[in-house]
């Protein structure tokens, strides 16, 4: 959030451009890898962490435990498919 | 119970040994204890890892520049390295959650230093943030990376009878907490989070698609009014959250259950602003 923050507060606007620039990837150079955990891991982690909430929430309300699971490691699953589809994109890749 | 010999990690971790009468029952507390340092230890090496990661995929490709194969052999090879560090922090968050070691404080200290070394991929770009935007200093995100770590594994070496009293609340408290938790985070993510990630992941088809959601989704969470309750909310997220984790670090844990704290820590430490 640093980054944003003070990228914003400098007047540069943090989007797609700013963030892919120069060359449509977010990895600039092999020196700096990073990046490429931070994003791929985030939204993994925040989907994750929605899918275990929702799986106390269904407990709660006595659904099995078998049924709650699923739910949540699918969600997970969801959430790693999605977060790769990000990080594809982040790296130049695109279907149009 | 404990037995000295038994070299298993969760037999290791859940002995509680604190004699001092035998060389065997020494070694089984040292050896606990080195244990109880090893995410931190795998946090510490991350950064040095990484260098090295760098370093030797440029010295095959013959240049920092990345294009063609070697973009996705780095990007295997960075989330490999950052997966490992995760899955030996979880492994030993999941084994200290376990019942054996419930009621004990090192168990206790170490397993929120597994949590925290859990999140160490994005703890060290927050790191890295800090030290260039606000110090103006990038060269200093490494060194302070590895005096935090040393500090955190001395955290876990200390004599467990130094450890801190963990806060009490009660069970109508707690239950309060988790429905605001869960009322703030699904404002958040109807606000924030859901837009954001379908706008990312449009981006997919191509840059300019992504660029048009970005602006529709824009006018609702900066708005003059939105932007500052959503804040206040991901502030009040990280606050109810890290009091609903430190409970939890004096609870036994399953699998999921281990899953959600840590991912719990991995959210606060990309919410934080660093």
């Amino acid at each position: 959030m640093t980054a944003v923050f003070a990228t914003r507060h400098a007047g540069t606007d943090t989007n797609w451009i700013w963030l892919t620039r120069p060359n449509d990837s977010m990895l600039v150079s092999l020196s700096n890898l990073r990046l490429i955990a931070h994003y791929w891991l985030g939204p993994i982690s925040i989907i994750t962490h929605v899918a275990c909430g929702l799986r106390m929430v269904l407990l709660q309300r006595d659904i099995s435990p078998a049924t709650t699971n699923l739910i949540a490691l699918a969600l997970i699953t969801a959430g790693i498919v999605t977060s790769s589809i990000i990080l594809a994109a982040l790296l130049n890749v695109h279907i149009a | 119970m404990n037995r000295p010999r038994e070299l298993s990690l969760s037999a290791i971790i859940a002995s509680k040994d604190a004699g001092t009468a035998s060389l065997l029952r020494l070694s089984a507390v040292s050896l606990r204890r080195l244990c109880l340092v090893v995410p931190a230890l795998c946090a510490m090496a991350y950064p040095p890892l990484l260098s090295l990661l760098s370093s030797g995929l440029v010295l095959v490709h013959g240049s920092a520049s990345p294009n063609g194969v070697i973009v996705w052999v780095s990007v295997i090879a960075s989330l490999t390295l950052a997966l490992a560090v995760m899955l030996v922090s979880f492994v030993f968050g999941l084994a200290l959650g376990s019942p054996h070691v419930r009621d004990d404080p090192e168990g206790g200290r170490a397993r929120s230093i597994a949590h925290l070394a859990f999140a160490t991929p994005t703890l060290y770009v927050g790191f890295g943030n800090v030290a260039y935007y606000v110090l103006q200093a990038p060269s200093a995100a490494p060194i302070a990376w590895l005096i935090f770590w040393a500090l955190v594994a001395m955290i876990a070496l200390l004599d467990p009878r130094s450890s801190p009293i963990a806060a009490a609340m009660t069970p109508i408290g707690h239950r309060r907490l988790v429905l605001a938790h869960g009322v703030s985070a699904s404002a958040i993510l109807l606000l924030f989070i859901g837009p954001h990630i379908v706008n990312h992941a449009a981006g997919f088809w191509n840059g300019q698609v992504h660029i048009a959601i970005m602006n529709v989704v824009r006018r609702v969470y900066r708005n003059d009014i939105v932007q500052p309750v959503l804040l206040a909310l991901i502030g009040s997220q990280i606050l109810s959250g890290t009091a609903l984790v430190w409970r939890r670090m004096r609870m036994p844990s399953d699998f999921l259950g281990t899953v959600q704290t840590m991912s719990a820590v991995f959210v606060g430490v990309i919410s934080w602003p660093i």
